[in-house]
């Protein structure tokens, strides 16, 4: 559907691996471009995921795939933050060891159904868990009530990254996960999530899917056209970014001084023989090609 | 009860979030869990929620057999879920004093045993169990026999020059239930594990009511006691035996069928003059006796036969019965059948006067001088015992917050003394799948988290079902083409050093 589509407008196929949004590259030279009422928020991809706002919870639904990534999602946070310090409080102790996330103020962006939301929550983290959608925060909500141990240290807000930062609200970690692929400007999203960091070492997690003939054909070809193992029109292959561009734009992020680096560029992949996601290792060529995680501190 | 099921908001209305969380890890760190349990009891006792908090459970266990309690026990001993604050309760409705209570007697050996494979033993170590076992009343044997009862064709194991270490330990089950209770009881202290014996389960529900409000346990599993208290868990785990209510609960099939064929099984006195140190099986066409070594002078036994022989068996007299044991040992099939004859008949022959003439025969007119196992000479009183075989696997053995282990999910014949192994390979399995569950902050009755443990357990249940389902069709028929097939495959594997290990591996455990 998207080759046709693509061929129609007679556009050279190599088009398509070049970033939707110019203003990457414009980055270093201009990041306050942005008016005050801009929003990342592309109503499109709303009102998508608010349609299957009731299946976030289903085992077999077409969140599937987020569930199962959701183990490695977590093992990952709590491996970038062992034994660091985040403000006062330092991960280490015995009782922090079965709670790694206590006293940490912790944001999830674009929650969803609070999938990773609710894991933060489980693993000691004082966590807010935000969606542009309505129907996914009352999902999120009534899903919450389901489990007492989150009772009084999870809150849901729909509200947009932007307006959070408005508000002058600051998080020890932010997780934006497989999210900026959905957003319109990622540029001005990036800038939001960074912004929401604690200056002084707090932490941003992203997750998301490179673009490369690889990822199109995992993502694209097979998993949402042949398999339908995610819904058609799930993703947008011109929105995926490069680890290498997403690098680029947190770095180059300033305010009145360098936002902060990227600590960690992970690859991760779907193994199709046992369907559980894992670290791709060192040796494999193009470990970053589809999907990847990347952690960036804030100085 | 931990202070993290408090409702908090109810405590201070209009807090924020983070003053919650930074006023309850004072309190986490300053009060023992039971204290604020007390506490928090007694400020809200009129409150309907206290009833609430007080019976809720992250891991309600139905079944306090041998598998249900080593699951109990190896929560307990896990770190990771006694960090976490995990709340468990195991349920037994009949009263566990006499297994508390249990200490061996010299020269008395229950008759019922388990053999356990070096994996299983590596598992109660892990755990903590097997400082408890009574060590005297362990046997280890590196050495068995298994042979055809037609043809005599045989295979031997043996592991006493390899450094492997036994192929396996024969214990009594009450050393092992009375080990793994005591276990549970030394963890009191540093758990919180409720052990509910004497308690029926009434009923088991989902309670679409919603009276738990600020929370929504409609679909938590609700088990109902015997003593009136109704517990909802997070985890419900059927460790309920081959009939498991929670299986029933759970709308999940066993599939499977009857062996036309009963076990009897009893303690036997043998000759203590031969060193008692390996387990002897033959494959009669009625079924495989098998005699497992318990203590030099003492073996058990146990010998699938047909519900009518099974009868006879257990209730001739024990020196009659005497003989015809080593008759079904010892003697040709065409010896045997004549001992069959005569069971039941008012004016039966002398078991042992046939028994010893037909032996003395049969070893002057054989070339070859095959070992036996050592003569049983009496049987301990009241130790024989029957009950029907059968064989079981359920459809499935997860579903979304509910889990079944050992004889809930899966029944075996007992010909390769893998059903007690198979249920603790379920519990060790199931113990990771919690913890990892948990290190990855999943709420531990989800199904996608149980999944991994039903996609590893199935297939390898399903496969030892199906060897030895094989095996006991194999050597239940008396077809020539079919007795010489199969006499020439266990001569065959017999000389063949290499799959004889890769079957030995399989049956002690090994992955």
């Amino acid at each position: 559907m998207f080759l046709k589509r693509t061929i129609t407008k007679n556009v050279n196929i190599m088009q398509l691996f070049k970033p939707k949004y110019a203003c990457i590259h414009a980055l270093t030279r201009n990041t306050e471009q942005s008016s005050p009422e801009y929003s990342t928020i592309n109503e499109s991809e709303v009102s998508k995921f608010s349609q299957i706002a009731n299946e976030w919870w289903s085992p077999n639904g077409p969140v599937k795939l987020l569930h199962t990534m959701n183990p490695l999602r977590i093992s990952y946070i709590r491996e970038q933050l062992k034994n660091k310090k985040i403000g006062d409080e330092v991960s280490s102790s015995s009782y922090h060891h079965h709670h790694p996330f206590r006293g940490l103020r912790m944001l999830d962006i674009g929650c969803g159904g609070g999938v990773l939301t609710e894991a933060l929550v489980r693993l000691g983290g004082s966590v807010i868990g935000v969606d542009a959608s309505d129907e996914n925060i009352k999902i999120a909500k009534l899903h919450a009530k389901k489990d007492p141990i989150l009772h009084g240290n999870l809150e849901y807000q729909c509200i947009t990254a932007e307006k959070l930062l408005k508000q002058g609200e600051t998080f020890d970690v932010v997780c934006a996960m497989e999210i900026i692929e959905h957003v319109n400007n990622p540029v001005e999203f990036l800038k939001a999530c960074a912004g929401l960091v604690k200056p002084g070492g707090g932490y941003l997690f992203l997750s998301t899917i490179s673009r490369t003939p690889l990822s199109y054909i995992l993502t694209i070809l097979l998993a949402e056209n042949t398999f339908k193992i995610v819904p058609q029109g799930t993703h947008d292959f011109q929105k995926y970014l490069r680890p290498d561009e997403l690098q680029k734009i947190i770095e180059n992020i300033k305010n009145d001084d360098k936002w902060g680096k990227v600590i960690d560029i992970t690859g991760i992949g779907l193994n199709p023989i046992t369907s559980k996601w894992c670290k791709l290792p060192d040796w494999i060529p193009g470990k970053f090609d589809v999907n990847y995680f990347l952690t960036a501190q804030r100085i | 009860m931990s202070l993290k099921y408090l409702p908090n908001r109810i405590l201070f209305q209009n807090n924020k979030l983070f003053n919650i969380n930074l006023f309850s890890s004072i309190f986490r760190q300053q009060y023992h869990k039971i204290n604020i349990r007390k506490r928090y009891l007694a400020t809200v006792s009129s409150s309907t929620s206290s009833d609430l908090l007080e019976n809720i459970y992250d891991i309600v266990i139905v079944g306090g057999g041998i598998s249900g309690s080593a699951l109990a026990c190896a929560l307990a001993s896990s770190s990771k879920i006694t960090g976490s604050q995990k709340r468990v309760a195991i349920i037994e409705s009949s009263d566990t004093s006499n297994i508390k209570g249990w200490k061996p007697i010299k020269g008395e050996f229950s008759n019922r045993v388990s053999s356990l494979t070096p994996r299983s033993v590596e598992f109660f170590k892990g755990i903590g169990v097997w400082q408890n076992i009574e060590e005297e009343r362990i046997k280890p044997f590196k050495d068995m026999q298994v042979w055809d009862g037609i043809s005599d064709a045989r295979i031997k194991f043996n592991n006493e020059n390899t450094g492997i270490g036994p192929l396996a330990w024969i214990l009594e089950n009450y050393n092992i239930h009375h080990a793994i209770l005591r276990t549970l009881d030394q963890y009191k202290e540093d758990s919180d594990v409720d052990f509910l014996d004497n308690t029926k389960v009434q009923k088991i529900s989902f309670d679409k009511e919603n009276k738990d409000e600020p929370f929504d346990l409609s679909d938590w599993p609700c088990v109902e006691l015997s003593n009136g208290k109704k517990l909802k868990t997070r985890l419900l785990v059927g460790a309920d035996g081959i009939n498991s209510p929670v299986r029933s609960f759970a709308n999940i099939d066993s599939l499977g069928w009857d062996y036309n064929s009963h076990a009897v099984v009893a303690t036997l006195h043998v000759d203590s003059n031969v060193e008692n140190k390996t387990a002897w099986q033959r494959f009669l066409p009625t079924g495989p006796i098998a005699m497992l070594p318990l203590q030099n002078g003492y073996s058990s036994m146990v010998w699938s036969t047909t519900p009518n022989l099974a009868n006879k068996i257990r209730s001739m007299s024990s020196n009659d019965f005497v003989h015809l044991v080593n008759a079904a040992f010892q003697l040709r099939m065409a010896d045997l059948e004549y001992f069959y004859s005569q069971l039941g008949d008012g004016e039966s022959v002398d078991f042992q006067n046939e028994f010893e003439w037909r032996k003395d025969v049969q070893s002057k007119n054989s070339n070859y001088k095959e070992e036996f196992p050592p003569i049983v000479l009496g049987v301990q009183e009241k130790t024989r015992a029957g009950f029907p075989l059968r064989m079981r696997n359920a459809e499935s053995y997860i579903k979304e917050r509910i889990v079944l282990v050992g004889d809930a999910a899966h029944t075996i014949h007992p010909l390769a003394g893998q059903g007690l192994n198979q249920g603790l390979a379920d519990v060790q399995c199931l113990l990771k799948v919690i913890e990892q569950g948990i290190i990855n902050g999943q709420d531990i009755g989800d199904i996608n988290l149980l999944r991994e443990y039903s996609s590893e357990r199935y297939f390898a249940n399903i496969m030892m079902l199906g060897v030895v389902d094989k095996l006991h069709k194999l050597f239940g028929t008396s077809l020539t083409p079919i007795v010489l097939a199969r006499s020439f495959g266990l001569k065959v594997l017999d000389n063949f050093d290499p799959i004889k290990a890769e079957i030995m591996k399989f049956a002690m455990g090994a992955e």
